[in-house]
């Protein structure tokens, strides 16, 4: 009998999923050992709108800050608010997706609805609303961003788990006396989540695309850098349209936003790739 | 065999609604079990057979509480157990169980085998921690046929028998005292399927198992069975003990199952009943005997009037207008 290889095995063979996780790994470890990287960019030096050079690898920007040094802290900035976000929504968007494809009845009746209300809210007025009131804070900002992204994450999940949960499976599982909660979070759950990994993995990628929108809008956290602040201070400095045009300012943050997103992507791609024991091979 | 019955039927039902369709119509039903009454014996195997859409299945899922039952009781050495409402289910649930049709859809995917079956006997406490799991569960997969290594792999790994095997394996974790088998060979090949119910046969007698056999082939129910019901639409056309079910005096519909085994012959049958069309609606169910449509001695009344279950002899019922009391004996 050949011997069952492992999690690790087959994710070392899968391509995407390494370049999606070296990538991953990057950004993280910029940002967790950034403060031992560089120092943080404050206050301004007479380095004004340098191209990138040998004593700055990216450039500097209107105050004659390093955009190197920018871009690492950002890094933290943004991985810290699309975490919290993705933490904040899964939290509510799972449960909620499988008890509403679930459970018959009112609850799920209700849940369905309340699903289909924050379906159809505007986002990113919302968003812009809710950070005004609530004022500018990365904490603030994650907080939003995560109770608005959690009802795509539900209806993926509820249409994982109506197609499970008619399963034979599952009739056996309560046959064998096993607890609806537990057949819900354990097997239910455990076969939707490929569906539910993917759309984790989709949901970080926006909660950064979505912080850096409200850092553009100015209302992130301005004594915090991320990439969507960087963004807003080269745009509100005419960075974008000036001639000679001092590409580094805003070019650099917006391909961290882009490799952000599609490393995280290729990541949770290729985990649900691996976690589905019959695509393996 | 005991004469007090381990399970005892009475008159169960289950109505599925029919969704309306139009605003203002009347509610119609699914008659999939209707007024269903049976015995089960310590020890027997019961086989149940009928084609498809006669209720069957339902029955067994009512019976076993996976879906809810519409009326009658179902009494479990005694005890009213109807839909498993009662203080005790979690210890009489592991007791009734059920082997599934698919062996392909009734393994969780994602599941390593082992763990599935050592999962009901830690939450039923046959088990009290996971070492003694483990091994429970490697002496079960010896006793039904596996190698012990298997316990780290996963369902799709599998062919269907073996699979089959692990469904029987889960279900026999938490020491089951009955078990229905819902057409849980008719997903195999044939040669596989001798095998599963030699399997069936050697368990029953280490084990003690009492069995439900559930099946459309009566050539597979009758090796198994000890006596056998058939079911035609949702009710009890005949119940007959084993040698009684060949006899000439049983129920129209069982000769038509009958003369529809394949016997290993190459002359022509020139009595083969074959049945013209498909079993009638079960939302409306023909006034009058249910098979009289299709039936090949219905009378004028067979279409007005419904016979009840008539004892032949002792443990022979048959539901037929033109059933012969007492000639068996």
């Amino acid at each position: 009998m050949k011997q069952r290889k492992s999690f690790g095995y087959y994710f070392l063979r899968n391509k995407n999923g390494m370049i999606g996780l070296i990538g991953v790994a990057l950004i993280v470890i910029l940002g967790v050992i950034a403060p031992f990287l560089v120092a943080y960019p404050e206050g301004y030096t007479a380095d004004i709108l340098l191209a990138p050079s040998l004593s700055h690898p990216l450039g500097t920007d209107k105050l004659g800050l390093d955009i190197l040094a920018e871009v690492i802290w950002g890094a933290r900035t943004s991985l810290y608010v699309s975490l919290t976000a993705v933490v904040i929504s899964a939290l509510i968007g799972i449960p909620a997706g499988l008890i509403s494809g679930f459970v018959k009845g009112w609850l799920g009746e209700i849940i369905d609805a309340c699903i289909d209300i924050f379906l159809t809210l505007p986002m990113l007025p919302l968003m812009i609303i809710m950070a005004a009131i609530m004022g500018t804070s990365i904490n603030n900002v994650a907080l939003v961003i995560g109770l608005f992204s959690w009802p795509q994450l539900a209806r993926v999940t509820k249409n994982a788990t109506l197609k499970i949960s008619e399963m034979q499976y599952i009739e056996a599982a309560t046959c064998l006396g096993l607890s609806k909660p537990r057949i819900l979070f354990k097997h239910v759950l455990l076969n939707a989540t490929g569906p539910v990994f993917v759309n984790l993995t989709l949901i970080m990628a926006s909660a950064v695309l979505s912080e850096a929108s409200l850092s553009f809008l100015g209302l992130g956290d301005p004594t915090t850098w991320s990439w969507g602040t960087i963004l807003k201070r080269a745009w509100t400095s005419n960075a974008v349209i000036s001639s000679p045009n001092p590409w580094w300012w805003w070019l650099i943050p917006s391909l961290c936003i882009v490799i952000f997103v599609v490393c995280f992507n290729m990541l949770g791609t290729a985990i649900n790739d691996i976690l589905n024991p019959k695509g393996r091979d | 065999m005991s004469k007090e019955p381990i399970l005892k039927v009475s008159h169960l039902n289950k109505f599925f609604k029919v969704k309306k369709r139009k605003l203002i119509e009347e509610k119609k039903y699914v008659h999939a079990v209707e007024d269903v009454s049976f015995e089960l014996y310590e020890g027997e195997t019961l086989g149940i057979v009928g084609e498809s859409g006669s209720g069957k299945s339902t029955l067994a899922r009512t019976i076993l509480g996976l879906i809810p039952s519409s009326g009658g009781t179902v009494e479990y050495k005694g005890q009213n157990i109807t839909d498993f409402k009662v203080s005790n289910s979690k210890m009489l649930r592991s007791e009734l169980q059920m082997i599934f049709q698919d062996p392909y859809a009734s393994l969780n995917p994602k599941m390593k085998v082992g763990s599935a079956i050592a999962e009901p006997m830690l939450i039923n406490g046959q088990a009290k921690n996971k070492e003694e799991a483990r091994q429970k569960v490697k002496e079960l997969l010896q006793m039904i046929g596996l190698q012990p290594e298997v316990y780290d792999r996963y369902p799709h790994e599998f062919s269907g028998g073996q699979r089959q095997r692990i469904g029987i394996a889960r279900a026999l974790a938490v020491n089951p005292k009955i078990l229905f088998c819902d057409e849980s060979v008719s997903a195999l090949d044939v040669s596989v399927q001798a095998q599963i119910l030699n399997l069936f046969n050697d368990l029953k007698e280490k084990l003690h198992l009492t069995y439900v056999f559930i099946g459309h082939d009566l050539a597979v129910i009758r090796y198994i069975s000890d006596r056998i019901m058939v079911m035609y639409l949702g009710k009890v056309m005949e119940i007959a003990p084993y040698d009684e079910i060949f006899d000439e005096n049983t129920h129209p519909y069982t000769q038509s199952l009958i003369s529809a085994i394949l016997e290993p012959t190459t002359e022509p049958n020139a009595e083969r009943i074959i049945l013209e069309g498909d079993i009638p609606s079960p939302v409306n169910p023909p006034k009058g005997c249910r098979f009289c449509q299709r039936c090949f001695k219905a009378q004028p009344k067979c279409f007005e009037e419904e016979p009840e279950l008539i004892p032949v002899s002792a443990d022979h019922q048959i539901r037929c207008h033109f059933a012969k009391v007492g000639e068996n004996k």
